[in-house]
């Protein structure tokens, strides 16, 4: 068991836990919680041509959405989101590696797109001084303004961007509501 | 929109309040607490475009964690099944009580002369001597006490009597 799970660790905690909470340290819970399932579980695993990894990404993600939902806390892709995923997920017979890539690229496209719709000052100073993670000092003098200044323009860059990732959820549940 | 528009509209004035919030999140960021929420969002847009791999020391801990997980849920398990075996035996000795309580008051009572003390205190009213051929005309009565209780019995089992 310890050796399936340190197998399937890494792509579970980097492509499905961290990206989905935003946390270290409750990526670290939640992955802690996906090997317990797994030992408590595993006889109920019936084999898949993909492997194992897909019951393991489902039984993760489900945790992520239990872990998200108690800590109230705000998420790149909310649980809401993430249940409807799961609902409407069509990649499950991929294998370990595609999967592992697909959810990376989510995430990362949730983020993009939401990037895409705020102010390209915003979106700059979220580039340089979150993802990047350059220095204040040096982010301020790219963007030509006081550090001060800085301060204000990435608090509200920050606001934007939640606002904007917030809409585009409530849009896309209002989209698949239509369509059903 | 210009260069110049969108640098004004990014950079509007901003209140006495916005500046205080600003470097609330300002200070919240270098010291890395990740209860002010501008923090928590931070991180996780960072986590969402660059999430870091999982360390050897992380999934140890992480498997350790899961292995005292299970065995504390396994011990709840049991404690469980053992407090529902109990109580499930408690109903169930309380239910035959009752049942047993209920049928006996129903049917008729048997002759309490059934039940025969085993005491022979009640044969000697005089004191022992210490004549040692006594001792068979003592035994005698107790013999033939308890062959009277025993017929009685009988008698009480047959519906005789």
């Amino acid at each position: 068991m310890g050796e399936l799970c340190k197998i399937h660790g890494p792509a579970l905690y980097r492509s499905v836990l961290l990206p989905r909470l935003g946390n270290a340290a409750a990526a670290s819970d939640a992955l802690a919680e996906t090997y317990a399932r797994l030992i408590e579980k595993v006889h109920l695993f019936r084999w898949h041509p993909a492997g194992i990894y897909p019951w393991l990404r489902t039984m993760a993600t489900h945790i992520a959405i239990d872990f998200l939902r108690a800590q109230r806390r705000w998420s790149v892709i909310s649980p809401e989101d993430l249940e409807r995923d799961l609902v409407d997920d069509n990649a499950t017979d991929m294998e370990a590696e595609l999967l592992a890539h697909h959810d990376l690229r989510e995430a990362r496209t949730r983020v993009q797109s939401g990037l895409g719709k705020i102010h390209p000052r915003y979106r700059r100073a979220i580039e340089l001084r979150v993802l990047e993670d350059l220095p204040r000092d040096e982010v301020a003098a790219i963007l030509e303004v006081s550090p001060s200044t800085f301060d204000v323009l990435l608090h509200r860059a920050l606001k934007a961007l939640r606002a904007a990732l917030v809409a585009e959820s409530d849009g896309a549940h209002a989209e698949k509501e239509a369509k059903r | 929109m210009t260069s110049q528009e969108d640098r004004d509209e990014a950079d509007k004035p901003h209140s006495a309040a916005e500046t205080r919030e600003a470097e609330a999140l300002r200070v919240a960021l270098e010291a890395g607490d990740s209860s002010h929420e501008g923090v928590n969002v931070a991180r996780a847009l960072s986590f969402a475009m660059n999430p870091s791999v999982l360390s050897e020391a992380q999934h140890q801990a992480a498997f350790a964690r899961a292995e005292w997980l299970t065995a504390k849920r396994a011990r709840e398990s049991r404690r469980t099944l053992t407090r529902r075996l109990i109580a499930a035996t408690v109903t169930f000795s309380a239910a035959a009580s009752i049942v047993l309580f209920v049928s006996n008051s129903q049917s008729p009572r048997r002759a309490s002369s059934s039940a025969f003390g085993t005491s022979t205190q009640s044969l000697f009213s005089e004191p022992f001597s210490q004549d040692t051929s006594a001792t068979t005309g003592r035994l005698g009565r107790i013999v033939e006490a308890r062959s009277h209780a025993f017929r009685y019995q009988r008698y009480d089992e047959w519906g005789v009597r």
